[in-house]
């Protein structure tokens, strides 16, 4: 079984899955901070970590490519989600409906009493 | 600003983090203007600092408590002396003010390990075991014995060695973590 992960490496993970093959440091960042994800600005040190970690787990593997002009010539590390990645997202999401699961009626019912 | 951010970062990342928030300073710079670009490019710069610490520092653990010990007991002399100005008090606070800012600097260059720091590092470090050293003495000779003096000299002498030790060793490299 895999480990239930936390939101923001949920957050970076699906970021990974919606870029695909455009899934590099600087995409993850914007994507992260886009409408369809958080809408607020995100601390790049806060997702670069998260992504060191997400591969030492084995969730994301990487691989360089080489640098443009605007980037000074600096390689790009793009990233890809592994089996492993995949199943751990699948893991959480099947854990956090489970747990969901005829709760949110009585919490939206509870939110406008109070 | 781009020196310090290599700095912060792992050899494995040094490159590519680098190159991914030019490319993005660069696209906020057209967007935005030149400010507003340099003031978000210095807030993700400013956001790798806890991690590099936690890193750096980890590595340093008996030097990181002796660098707190001495730097939280040079702001309580520092405050003691303010608060009881005996004669001679200025000379007591420029004491702890050296004995503070010295377990700054060194934090700062474990972190940053930026060369320019590290010769200055070991510049104040020969500097507070001079200190120390001169405190001990002051205790051997002296009429009446000061328990905190012996504590923080100690402290002090404990850190200076614990610094050119880090330092010496590691030859000023960059990490590679």
């Amino acid at each position: 079984m895999s480990e239930l992960l936390g939101t923001f490496e949920q957050v970076v993970l699906l970021a990974v899955v919606a870029l695909a093959e455009e899934a590099y440091g600087r995409s993850i960042l914007r994507e992260t901070q886009s409408e369809g994800f958080l809408n607020r600005a995100v601390a790049a040190g806060a997702v670069y970590a998260t992504l060191d970690r997400l591969e030492q787990k084995g969730y994301l593997s990487s691989r360089l490519e080489p640098g443009t002009p605007e980037r000074g010539g600096r390689a790009r590390r793009f990233y890809r989600l592994t089996a492993a990645g995949a199943a751990a997202l699948n893991e959480t999401r099947r854990i956090l409906d489970r747990t969901w699961h005829g709760k949110r009626a009585r919490l939206e019912a509870w939110e406008s009493r109070s | 600003m781009s020196r310090i951010l290599e700095m912060l970062l792992p050899e494995r990342d040094r490159q590519t983090v680098a190159g991914d928030l030019l490319e993005e300073r660069q696209a906020r710079m057209r967007r935005e203007g030149f400010l507003r670009a340099q003031l978000w490019y210095a807030l993700q710069v400013a956001s790798f600092v806890p991690a590099a610490a936690a890193s750096n520092l980890s590595r340093h653990k008996a030097l990181t408590l002796f660098c707190l010990f001495t730097g939280l007991s040079g702001t309580w002399l520092g405050a003691m002396d303010l608060r009881l100005r005996h004669p001679g008090y200025l000379g007591q606070e420029a004491i702890a003010l050296t004995i503070v800012l010295q377990a700054a600097l060194t934090l700062c260059t474990l972190v940053l390990r930026l060369p320019a720091l590290r010769v200055l590092t070991m510049a104040g470090t020969s500097g507070i075991l001079w200190l120390a050293g001169k405190a001990l003495y002051w205790l051997m000779r002296g009429a009446h014995f000061e328990g905190y003096i012996l504590l923080i000299a100690l402290g002090l002498a404990i850190q200076s060695a614990l610094t050119f030790f880090a330092l010496l060793r590691r030859g000023g490299r960059t990490r590679t973590a």
